[in-house]
């Protein structure tokens, strides 16, 4: 998924933040900076509660310089000196907490957490209605703000995480093994995209002029669906090794897969295909003069 | 259920998402495959022609029957020729050109509403065999 990636100006746009909006929560700062710590502490005795505890701040070291970033976090916060270098500061965080895989949910509860103590504190002035409306609307729109920085950052590194894997599946995706002298085998279990068409592609042609082959087998047994894109991408694959004088045989077509090639009109041509593995490789063998035989 | 389709691997969660869904209404393999199919082909169509739009599905019943309605939605160029579209081997985009037959073929009802102002908004009914 593509994330719109917005700077400082414009998220503060998004979130109507204005120059009184940053007034306030600056004349705001003297007074809850003072009950940080404390609000720290707080926050560390709820945290004990929860279940992430253990997992991710048991450790005092961790603890400690975790509490210490909080601090850093919250200052930050009322000196609301929104740039980008802001921004990225908040980024960083999402990323952090994508990359250890601390929850969404119990971040967001930690900034309602600290939220609920500001309110407290800015309830106990005395000042006008008017003003700790202002302050607490200046308030929710800033942390809103770090919320969704967060919150987009850190599902920016789990799509990372996500295609890193699906790289390395990919990678592990076509090996194309030699079954006999002239013979060479390709099992394909899961989907078949244009990437992974284009991945055998390469790798079976390389292959065949590698060992000179005469047949290829490739398998699709664990292939669940063969719908018109990769018929199209089957029926390239065999044309090409037939081009390198190499002939494919499709084997391992489940019944659920014949019928729909059928009914979605897709010619196979002159494409050989088995329901099994097993008659693919007594074809080949007799391609290639051969026979198994049983001592 | 929505699926928004922009690359061919939400092609694939499309898909996963239109089994799952077959099989918890009751549909059995052949059927939730030929269910895929639609899916798979209608949101490859939205790649390929309009590059991005919606998979929708949701379910449908009558007197004696239950099946799925799977409807694609998009804001792209729109079909030129209906008519050709459902052709086999007729293609603008350089593949088979049998997914819109071939979805005729295997759904029990298709249609086709397609104009530049509007985009595409394809339905195609299954029900359980």
């Amino acid at each position: 998924m593509e994330v719109i990636s917005r700077n400082a100006t414009q998220l503060c746009d998004l979130y109507e933040i204005t120059k009184e909006d940053i007034e306030a929560v600056r004349e705001f700062k003297p007074v809850a900076i003072d009950k940080i710590p404390e609000m720290v502490d707080s926050w560390y005795k709820w945290l004990k509660t929860t279940a992430e505890f253990q997992e991710y701040f048991a450790d005092p070291l961790t603890l400690h310089r975790v509490q210490k970033l909080q601090l850093s976090f919250w200052e930050e916060f009322f000196d609301a000196n929104i740039n980008d270098q802001y921004v990225s500061s908040r980024k960083s965080v999402g990323e952090v907490h994508a990359r250890i895989g601390l929850s969404q949910e119990i971040y967001l509860a930690g900034v309602d957490h600290f939220l609920s103590l500001f309110i407290e504190i800015l309830l106990a002035q005395d000042w006008d209605n008017a003003k700790i409306n202002k302050v607490r609307r200046a308030l929710n729109k800033i942390a809103h703000m770090d919320m969704t920085i967060i919150v987009q950052s850190y599902e920016h590194v789990v799509n990372q995480k996500i295609t890193a894997q699906s790289k390395t599946l990919m990678a592990m995706s076509t090996p194309v093994t030699q079954l006999w002298d002239g013979l060479l085998l390709l099992p394909v279990v899961g989907l078949i995209d244009s990437r992974r068409a284009q991945d055998i592609m390469d790798n079976t042609l390389n292959h065949i002029s590698q060992h000179h082959a005469q047949s290829f087998i490739l398998d699709i047994s664990g292939v669940a669906v063969v719908d018109t894109a990769v018929a199209n991408h089957l029926i390239k694959i065999t044309k090409a090794t037939k081009l390198m004088g190499c002939e494919c045989i499709i084997s391992g077509l489940s019944p659920a897969v014949a019928q729909t090639i059928v009914e979605l009109g897709i010619d196979v041509g002159t494409i050989r295909t088995t329901a099994n593995l097993k008659a693919a490789i007594g074809i080949a063998f007799q391609k290639l003069n051969m026979k198994i035989v049983k001592q | 259920m929505t699926i928004s389709i922009r690359s061919e691997d939400d092609v694939h969660y499309a898909r996963h998402e239109g089994i799952e869904y077959a099989n918890s209404i009751g549909m059995e393999t052949l059927d939730s495959t030929k269910v895929s199919i639609i899916i798979s082909e209608l949101a490859h169509n939205i790649i390929k022609y309009a590059k991005k739009g919606f998979i929708r599905f949701s379910k449908v019943t009558n007197e004696i029957n239950t099946g799925i309605l799977i409807e694609a939605i998009d804001n792209g160029p729109a079909i030129h020729d209906i008519e050709k579209a459902l052709k086999d081997n007729y293609s603008t985009g350089g593949s088979l050109g049998l997914g819109l037959p071939g979805i005729k073929r295997i759904s029990d009802d298709l249609i086709i509403h397609s104009s530049k102002e509007k985009g595409t908004h394809i339905k195609v009914t299954y029900w359980k065999k």
